[in-house]
């Protein structure tokens, strides 16, 4: 049995190849035609982190998000079906990070600060 | 690499890695102030700090997790931002505490004030990093660091009574000067136990690619280890007292400090004493510097290594950039690193329970230690000293700031 909250959420999320990618930020259910709850995606993210905080402090940077750009705080989902193996200590999901939004923020650093400085490139 | 070669490079690495400005100053201070009645308190630390990192290198052992990323997992984001936020905040102070030192080395070398130094040592620290490996790092410095057995020798060397030193090792109330003896003693307490050590560890036995076979080097070198750093911490203030104590000096800044091994080894101890600190503390400063971004990128799943490139792990390089130059703005403002020392192992003392009440929770259970979770003792032990370092430190550092002592 697979306890969400327990082995789900918050753990360490690994891509196709093995680079850690986030945590587990936020889950996403849905409610089919019977009545039950089915989880459609993994959602990863600062503003999943800040809605999880407190409702008000995601509500106004999803706000501010209108003026979108490489470090904004996103909330980017995995769908369920993505989902390689789930291990004890990390999640392995059939994905290219790097050609997602989970790497937004490392790439603008790694291109925009990081290559600038000596020995970064 | 064998087994034996491997334990004593690990012990090695932690004697070579346990002084820094925190243990340094708080011994010398207290070795001056109060003769050796204060040593129970570096041993009481010590045990503790024993406790800790064995428990520290079983985590990442046993679950493959760092105490960061198991806290982040079993408590959640938002329970994590407490011990995040407080470690960090205690983890820049402490960092500004250590690249003072290495100041205060260079200034004692030179005579050129040490907040002119802060600035080139914040960039050799961070070209270390930016262009070092994890091993370069861990081995290289801690090698230097062995410069810090100067201590020991000489401890050993100016013949103290020992029986005397002995009766230091229990606990004693203070005949005079009550609120500087309890603030002192917590000092200690809380440079012993600057959580950067037992975070850092789980990392780097993560980085070394530690398993379950590894259990029984981990319990060897965090004995070993730390009881030998513990033992040079006790010899700063051993000599302290046997040198300072009967002149009557007062420690009120690091130049008083820096003639403590004159009377073991003559000119030449002045120059130890300036390369043991430099050492000690450049040491102490990258690893804290790391500690932090391993603790930020754990705690958020980044990418994170010390023997990755730069580029490949973006986030966590910046941030342990960012931590540098946070740290470095405390000492080119020209805070005294002395007193920054003494505040900054305080609130370490201080906020001991957040960061290390969540991590005991996390070595208790079986989700991520299965069979080897803490015995009663190791619990007991780490609770003891953790409440009684918060306790004195919430106490003491009103009365510190009121009565200056």
């Amino acid at each position: 049995m697979l306890r969400l909250a327990h082995d789900v959420l918050d753990a360490q999320l690994v891509d196709r190849q093995g680079r850690r990618c986030g945590k587990v930020d936020g889950i996403v259910l849905e409610r089919d035609r019977d009545g039950r709850l089915r989880v459609v995606a993994l959602e990863v993210g600062a503003l999943t982190l800040a809605r999880r905080l407190h409702p008000r402090l995601g509500a106004w940077l999803g706000r501010r998000r209108r003026r979108a750009g490489p470090v904004t705080p996103g909330a980017f989902r995995i769908p369920w079906a993505k989902v390689r193996r789930i291990e004890r200590n990390e999640i392995r999901v059939d994905l290219d990070a790097t050609a997602t939004p989970l790497w937004s923020l490392e790439r603008w650093l790694a291109e925009r600060i990081i290559a600038r400085l000596p020995g970064g490139g | 690499m064998s087994k034996a070669f491997q334990i004593a490079l690990g012990i090695v690495t932690s004697i070579g890695g346990f002084l820094e400005a925190g243990s340094i100053a708080t011994s010398a201070q207290a070795g001056a102030r109060f003769g050796f009645r204060l040593l129970w308190a570096v041993a009481l630390g010590t045990l503790c700090l024993i406790f800790l990192v064995e428990m520290s290198g079983r985590l990442a052992a046993v679950s493959g997790h760092t105490i960061a990323g198991a806290m982040r997992e079993r408590f959640g984001s938002n329970f994590f931002l407490v011990p995040l936020a407080t470690v960090a905040l205690v983890s820049v102070l402490v960092l500004g505490a250590e690249i003072g030192g290495v100041c205060v080395a260079l200034q004692l070398a030179t005579g050129v004030a040490f907040q002119w130094w802060a600035l080139p040592v914040m960039l050799l620290v961070w070209a270390l990093l930016w262009r070092g490996s994890f091993g370069l790092i861990e081995e290289g410095v801690s090698l230097l660091g062995l410069v810090t057995v100067a201590f020991l020798v000489a401890a050993i060397r100016l013949h103290p009574p020992v029986a005397e030193v002995a009766r230091g090792l229990l606990p004693r109330l203070p005949e005079h000067d009550g609120g500087r003896y309890w603030f002192l003693a917590v000092s200690i307490l809380g440079a012993s136990l600057t959580p950067y050590v037992f975070y850092f560890y789980s990392s780097g036995a993560l980085e070394d690619e530690w398993s379950e076979d590894d259990l029984g080097l981990n319990r060897t070198v965090a004995t070993l280890g730390m009881s030998f750093g513990g033992v040079l911490a006790g010899a700063v203030l051993v000599v302290a007292a046997v040198v300072f104590l009967p002149r009557g000096v007062q420690i009120e800044s690091y130049d008083q400090v820096a003639l403590l091994l004159v009377d073991a080894f003559g000119r030449a101890g002045f120059w130890l004493f300036v390369a043991a600190l430099g050492i000690a503390c450049l040491g102490a400063a990258l690893e804290i510097a790391l500690a932090l971004a391993y603790m930020v990128a754990q705690g958020f799943g980044w990418n994170w290594g010390e023997n990755l490139k730069p580029r490949e792990a973006a986030r966590f390089s910046t941030t342990y950039t960012l931590a540098l130059v946070l740290a470095t703005g405390l000492v080119v403002v020209g805070i005294d690193p002395l007193q920054l020392t003494n505040v900054s192992m305080v609130l370490s003392a201080a906020t001991l329970p957040v960061a290390t009440v969540p991590f005991l929770v996390l070595m208790n259970d079986p989700d991520y230690v299965g069979t080897h979770a803490n015995g009663p003792v190791g619990n007991a032990v780490v609770m003891f000293v953790v409440v009684l370092a918060c306790v004195l430190a919430l106490v003491s550092l009103p009365l510190q700031l009121a009565g200056g002592g």
